[in-house]
């Protein structure tokens, strides 16, 4: 076990880290070992199978191929800073609708990569979507329920935005409970 | 294996540091190739420099009648640049196809070219372009054509203490590309062969097409990307046509030299290589 005598200083989730750590470890084994935030999973290790998508820097990246020391002064979210209390994220709610989700392993860095493609591309077609989950795989679903999902949640987005309101089913008013401030 | 890692945010720095450090030293940016040996343990012990924020290694800009690209640019960065997608197209698609979306987020055009994978994504597109690579270490700047920079695979030319500064080529008007592989899946594999063509048409020829700029290479059929110079010449001594083009894949096929591997085989390799460069010139016909 290597020391932890890095001052890792960062925001994940948008709450400040000041904390000691393994500047050596995987950014993945940090945000595990060290934060508790277990939703990032370990699939491959290698960057190919995409279970542990993080935004770093509002980018999606493997959290596997970063080492901790690169996070210093930047800006993380993990699938914990989507939703909290029940209150999803509206491509979370479209997984939940579509029956998306048979294991369960691969859906955090589904769900994230997805959300790094909704920013960008508010109407994305089914090419984009397969493109924008390309480094993400599932060995359950067979992707269609997936794919259904995000376009599902990129036009009810669409919708919500049109009709003037917060883009994300969860910031609608009374729509969910609040978020407690407590939780990274 | 035991790490020691450094962070550098400033060049002068970092350079002072490569040039003191004793003993084996990499340097740590996009993460997506190193990060994943040294978590399987094959690396041998080393000083590790991470240098994915200093910021003289960022920033794609022209200067004068140049486009440099700084070493520690990512491939998503390549892929959405304006500028990229006008004076160097070619590696605007390459640099989209690269790994899958995460990968592109990270993974940087200088780790690309320093790693020295005869697969390397970005590199048929950067000889195809003409690429000439700025090298600095505390001794100083140096300049190599990026056809030299490479040896062998997992050799190239940057002696201790130096690393890739950025990437320059000349801006082309009217330059055109195309980046294309062949592989087992469209993301996060590794190429069987891939292609970089860029080209100039020549706007004075009344009939048919010709070139006033060509150059074509190949990944992942030698032993570092090859430029096709017999092809090139080929295409350039006369106007295009179905026969011309039929005969300058033969061409490419005889100039290719694949090995067979865990990913292909050499005869399939060598065949491919002709499609891929009819692929790209057949919509000129």
């Amino acid at each position: 076990m290597a020391e932890k005598n890095f001052r890792l200083q960062c925001t994940v989730n948008g709450h400040p880290i000041d904390k000691m750590v393994d500047p050596t470890a995987r950014l993945l084994d940090t945000l595990r070992e060290e934060l508790h935030l277990t939703g990032c999973k370990e699939g491959c290790g290698q960057g190919e199978c995409g279970a542990c998508t993080i935004f770093m820097d509002g980018k999606p990246v493997d959290s596997c191929l970063v080492m901790t020391i690169q996070a210093q002064g930047h800006r993380l979210v993990t699938i914990e800073g989507m939703a909290f209390e029940g209150r999803l994220d509206t491509i979370q709610q479209m997984f939940v609708e579509e029956a998306s989700v048979q294991c369960g392993f691969c859906i955090p860095g589904m769900v994230v990569a997805a959300r790094a493609l909704l920013e960008e591309k508010e109407d994305p077609t089914l090419e984009e979507v397969r493109y924008a989950l390309g480094g993400n795989i599932c060995r359950c679903t067979g992707y269609h329920k997936i794919f259904r999902a995000v376009l599902r949640a990129a036009k009810i987005e669409r919708q919500l935005r049109l009709e003037g309101k917060p883009s994300q089913l969860k910031d609608l008013p009374g729509v969910h409970p609040a978020p407690s401030a407590d939780r990274l | 294996m035991e790490i020691k890692v450094q962070r550098h945010t400033d060049l002068d720095s970092l350079l002072k540091a490569a040039a003191s450090i004793e003993g084996r030293i990499f340097y740590l940016a996009g993460g997506t190739d190193l990060m994943v040996q040294a978590h399987a343990g094959v690396l041998p012990p080393a000083t590790w420099l991470e240098i994915s924020d200093v910021p003289q290694l960022h920033g794609i800009s022209v200067e004068g009648s140049e486009l440099r690209i700084g070493a520690g640019v990512t491939h998503h960065e390549i892929m959405r640049s304006q500028l990229v997608q006008t004076w160097a197209p070619a590696l605007a698609q390459a640099s989209a196809n690269v790994g899958g979306p995460q990968i592109r987020s990270r993974g940087t055009i200088g780790g690309n070219l320093a790693n020295a994978s005869p697969v390397a994504d970005t590199v048929p597109a950067l000889y195809s372009l003409g690429a000439q690579l700025h090298l600095i270490s505390q001794r100083g700047e140096r300049t190599v054509a990026v056809e030299e920079f490479a040896l062998a695979p997992r050799r190239n030319v940057l002696e201790p203490g130096e690393i890739i500064y950025s990437i320059n080529f000349p801006c082309r008007p009217g330059i055109k590309g195309v980046w294309n592989s062949m592989a087992q899946r469209e993301s996060l594999a590794i190429s069987k062969v891939n292609i970089g063509v860029s080209y100039v048409l020549d706007p004075e020829l009344e009939e048919g097409v010709g070139f006033n700029y060509l150059q074509v290479a190949f990944g992942a059929v030698g032993p570092t990307v090859l430029r096709a110079r017999q092809v090139e010449e080929y295409l350039r001594a006369e106007p295009l046509s179905a026969q011309r083009l039929e005969r300058a894949c033969q061409l490419a096929q005889s100039e290719v030299s694949p090995i067979s591997d865990v990913r292909s085989q050499a005869d399939y390799r060598r065949a491919m290589a002709g499609v891929l460069l009819y692929d790209a010139l057949s919509p000129l016909l």
